[in-house]
């Protein structure tokens, strides 16, 4: 990041294409469809450019990342919702099932389980589980306390616990479990 | 987007950012964001003191002009603090402006009507709106002097940081009220005095939520005149 901000063009290939990935699957988990979240994904890296200068060398990277990422979700919340406000439906939409973003092959069980989390719990078992960061990370990145990370990352162990048993799986969500590679 | 679609999305941003890459200082630490907040309100209260005088300071009683003052102090400190913590994506557990705000509006209300008393002054809404427009353009040098710090801002939230920054201006134009003004009733103080910090808040606020909206505004319409002149329309 540092060589980033030094305008170095190898480390910033290599730090795109080594955030690029976990960036694409946070916003896969909240987005409805993949080009929305190719778009998002587009719009963090534009605005983490534009903003590059406010990271502080020597301070964990990842928090800062997925804080601006954050801010690109919720905005784009905000302005569809915006937008959907001044429109006016002509026909009957088929509702849609679930969100196509998880009909993808490669996200599987634990995406199908993810989604059926609240916003704000989704968010935190995305940071934990799928970007591997540790619970002061994800505070810093959510503004909030590691406290309140803890309670909400236990609350969603409950449910994605409650829901594996309704489905009748066999294997148990373990709150230290690393989930990635079931992606 | 199918999932071998992925490098193709990499490949254009990275061309993006590489066709823009420029050197780029890091922002200045916190401890250095909030002394210089505190500078520019340091200053601005000086010279309000200067301007107007301390008559107010000589009309209040030791215990009044400590208390107040202190606790104005610890709201600049406070202020400058959460202005400065917005100015980054990440933070430690950073409170709300509008929580800091009512924090500060509260404790100075208390403090106010504890240590001060009722008067029933003649002319109240007078002097009162005369105080107001006194204290209004100190409040405002201190928010345009901050905006030299505020423009490295990354302002993803602007509206918190527009509330932190009125706020602070707010509190700074409070300062030099207090130290002024010899009207030592509860009512002109809280209206007035505390007045003027929640108008700044208020006004920070309001141009949080629409100065960015009118950038953005402003952008595409420039951007769509471009366009219209570099491809007329064909007849």
């Amino acid at each position: 990041m540092t060589l980033y901000q030094q305008a170095d063009a190898v480390a910033t290939t290599a730090l795109i294409a080594t955030v690029g990935p976990a960036l694409l699957r946070y916003f896969l988990y909240h987005c409805r469809d993949r080009e929305e979240a190719a778009d998002f994904l587009q719009e963090t890296w534009l605005r983490i450019h534009r903003v590059r200068h406010t990271y502080r060398p020597g301070e964990s990277v990842l928090p800062w990342i997925y804080a601006i990422a954050r801010h690109v979700r919720v905005d784009g919340y905000r302005k569809k919702r915006r937008l959907e406000s001044h429109e006016h439906l002509m026909d009957i939409v088929p509702e849609s099932a679930c969100l196509p973003a998880l009909a993808h092959p490669g996200l599987t069980d634990f995406a199908t389980l993810v989604a059926e989390l609240p916003s704000a719990q989704r968010e935190i078992i995305t940071m934990l589980k799928v970007s591997g960061m540790s619970l002061e990370e994800v505070a810093q990145a959510t503004r909030s306390s590691v406290g309140s990370v803890k309670q909400k990352a236990h609350r969603a162990y409950e449910k994605l616990r409650a829901l594996k048993a309704k489905s009748g799986s066999q294997r148990t969500v373990q709150p230290g479990r690393n989930f990635r590679d079931e992606i | 987007m199918k999932s071998d679609e992925l490098p193709v999305v990499q490949e254009r941003i990275t061309r993006q950012i590489l066709a823009n890459l420029r050197p780029v200082s890091p922002l200045r630490r916190t401890g250095v964001l909030v002394a210089t907040l505190l500078l520019i309100g340091a200053a601005i209260v000086a010279t309000g003191a200067w301007r107007q005088g301390t008559a107010g300071i000589r009309a209040e009683s030791g215990l009044q002009s400590i208390v107040v003052l202190s606790l104005l102090a610890i709201a600049l400190l406070a202020g400058a603090m959460l202005t400065a913590g917005w100015m980054v994506p990440v933070a430690r557990y950073s409170p709300s402006p509008a929580a800091v705000l009512t924090a500060i509006v509260l404790s100075l209300l208390i403090s106010i009507v504890l240590l001060f008393r009722h008067a029933s002054a003649p002319n109240f809404l007078d002097r009162g709106i005369i105080c107001w427009r006194i204290g209004l353009p100190y409040s405002s040098s201190a928010a345009l002097l901050s905006v030299l710090i505020l423009r490295r801002a990354a302002w993803l939230s602007p509206v918190a940081l527009g509330t932190a920054t009125g706020m602070s201006a707010g509190l700074t134009a409070m300062t030099v009220q207090e130290i002024y003004c010899p009207i030592l009733s509860i009512e002109h103080i809280a209206a007035f005095h505390l007045g003027t910090v929640l108008s700044s808040a208020l006004i920070g606020t309001i141009l949080g939520l629409t100065v960015p909206h009118g950038l953005q505004q402003m952008k595409r319409i420039m951007k769509t005149k471009a366009s219209g002149i570099q491809n007329p329309p064909r007849r």
